[in-house]
């Protein structure tokens, strides 16, 4: 007979069914959990303007990517589409645009459509240095009066709001069989109830292809992820010279208790739970529709957060196995550890402590019960650790050189 | 999902459709897991035990999906990896 204790998914159900959630419903039906006031620089040029005129307004918020000038088109597009989702995004209820001239501060408020107070400062059309931050502070002044106006405040919302961006690093054998199952439990929670998900760095899913034939019912999306997982591939063997698959699992791995590439694999992909896909993304392109998408990004964590904040993610979950600072400042990310010796220095960067699992003193059940619970309580408010510290960046995949 | 308590060894199985058990302790000198069922001794921490015999050709099933084929006849408890396993 099994001594075990298992705790079956509705229990689950029904902890969720008790909670309450309040976010920022904005006028195009989005939902955010935050209501930044940001101070967005589209150039690195305007990014030290940016810091000087956010350390104005302690409620605002910073937002630059150290973006270059002289970019070839699909890097370009990719600064744009960083500028138009962030000015979408659902945590953001106001923004003030910095741009280095006046030209494309006029075209962005001329394409840009968003759902929140927005102005624009070009750096060029200011007289000096001081003027250029005392009247973008006087422009933030005026969004926080016009936020006022509209009110914007929390309401109760549905469980379908959570739109998470699903992370693993410093993965090691904790998240592979304690956090990364029990993230994809919460996923398929989210899921059930209407909400959505997205999953990113494409090289983790190396090794793992099957999963996508049997959980992609849409051929066009299939055939989409199986192309983005053999382009990475085909890069790492470029860079390394090596077959990436005949060299995984590594010595390391082996030693760790994995036997093939697609077990290991299985620790970042049992992180998206067991619902199907319902679309293949590009870096940084919007979800828009409830379920479950794969987004291409490099593996670099900062890198990939920033693709899933600009396909809308409000909230992330992050496996941690030893320690990974990353975080997003817009999207703000639960840090989820199971690993005791991580455990034992770094629990202030840490939201939802697992450690009971290896020890017995938690079980599955009781493990997703933690996680939902820190995810509602971040949802309605409450700081993550990286929040509190101010952790996180954005960060654009580079993919051809400037001119 | 069934997480063991009690004597023997801690072990995780992270699927109903599993025919493999995690090893969640370092206690490697025990040879029966929680539930008392007999298992190799030795088997490290993070590694597989066989729940049921596992023909040759038959797959090893964890996370409930197959991570590979055995290679040699698998019987109940035995230690399962790139021995017996690719």
């Amino acid at each position: 007979m099994c001594m075990s204790i298992t705790v079956s998914s509705t229990d689950l159900f029904d902890f969720a069914s008790s909670l309450e959630w309040h976010g920022y419903r904005r006028s195009d039906g989005r939902v955010g959990i935050r209501n930044h006031r940001i101070v967005l620089s589209t150039v690195a040029l305007t990014d030290r303007l940016a810091a000087a005129i956010a350390a104005t307004d302690t409620d605002s918020l910073c937002v630059m990517g150290a973006f270059s000038r002289g970019l070839q088109k699909i890097d370009e597009v990719m600064v744009e589409r960083f500028i138009r989702s962030v000015l979408t995004h659902p945590n953001v209820g106001a923004a003030l645009v910095l741009t280095h001239d006046r030209a494309t501060a006029e075209r962005l408020a001329r394409e840009i459509d968003a759902a929140i107070p927005i102005e624009y400062l070009a750096f060029m059309q200011c007289a000096g240095r001081a003027r250029a931050v005392a009247e973008g502070g006087e422009k933030l002044q005026m969004l926080a009066s016009r936020q006022n106006k509209l009110e914007q405040r929390r309401t109760m919302v549905g469980q379908d709001a959570v739109a998470l961006a699903l992370e693993c690093g410093g993965s090691d054998v904790s998240s592979s069989i304690c956090s990364n199952p029990v993230i994809g439990d919460i996923c398929d929670l989210t899921i059930a109830v209407g909400g959505s998900a997205v999953v990113s760095e494409t090289a983790e899913f190396i090794g793992a292809e099957a999963v996508f034939e049997d959980r992609c019912p849409d051929p066009a999306t299939r055939q989409m992820v199986l192309d983005f997982i053999s382009y990475r591939a085909r890069l790492m063997e470029q860079d390394s010279g090596k077959d990436y698959r005949g060299t995984n699992p590594t010595r390391e791995n082996i030693d760790g208790g994995l036997t093939t590439l697609i077990e290991k694999s299985m620790g970042a992909v049992s992180k998206t739970g067991t619902t199907d896909f319902v679309s293949a993304l590009e870096f940084g392109m919007p979800a828009g529709a409830p379920g479950l998408h794969f987004m291409d990004t490099p593996f670099f964590s900062p890198v990939s957060l920033t693709g899933m904040m600009m396909a809308g993610c409000n909230l992330g979950l992050f496996a941690m196995g030893v320690f990974n600072p990353s975080g997003n400042p817009l999207c703000p990310i639960i840090k989820i550890c199971g690993n005791p010796q991580t455990l034992r220095h770094w629990r202030e960067d840490i939201d939802v402590e697992l450690d009971g699992y290896f020890t017995g003193e938690l079980d599955r059940g009781g493990a997703q019960q933690a996680v939902l619970a820190r995810m509602n309580a971040v949802f309605n408010g409450a700081e993550t650790a990286s929040e509190i510290v101010g952790e996180g960046q954005f960060m654009l995949p580079r993919l051809k050189d400037a001119l | 999902m069934q997480l063991g308590t009690q004597r023997g060894r801690r072990f995780l199985v992270l699927s109903p459709a599993d025919n493999v058990a995690t090893l969640m302790d370092e206690d490697a000198g025990i040879a029966c897991l929680s539930d008392g069922m007999t298992i190799a001794d030795k088997v490290p921490f993070g590694h597989k035990v066989s729940l049921r015999a596992i023909a040759p050709g038959e797959a090893v099933v964890k996370y409930g999906i197959s991570i590979g084929v055995a290679t040699h006849p698998i019987e109940q408890g035995e230690h399962v990896h790139v021995h017996n396993c690719e």
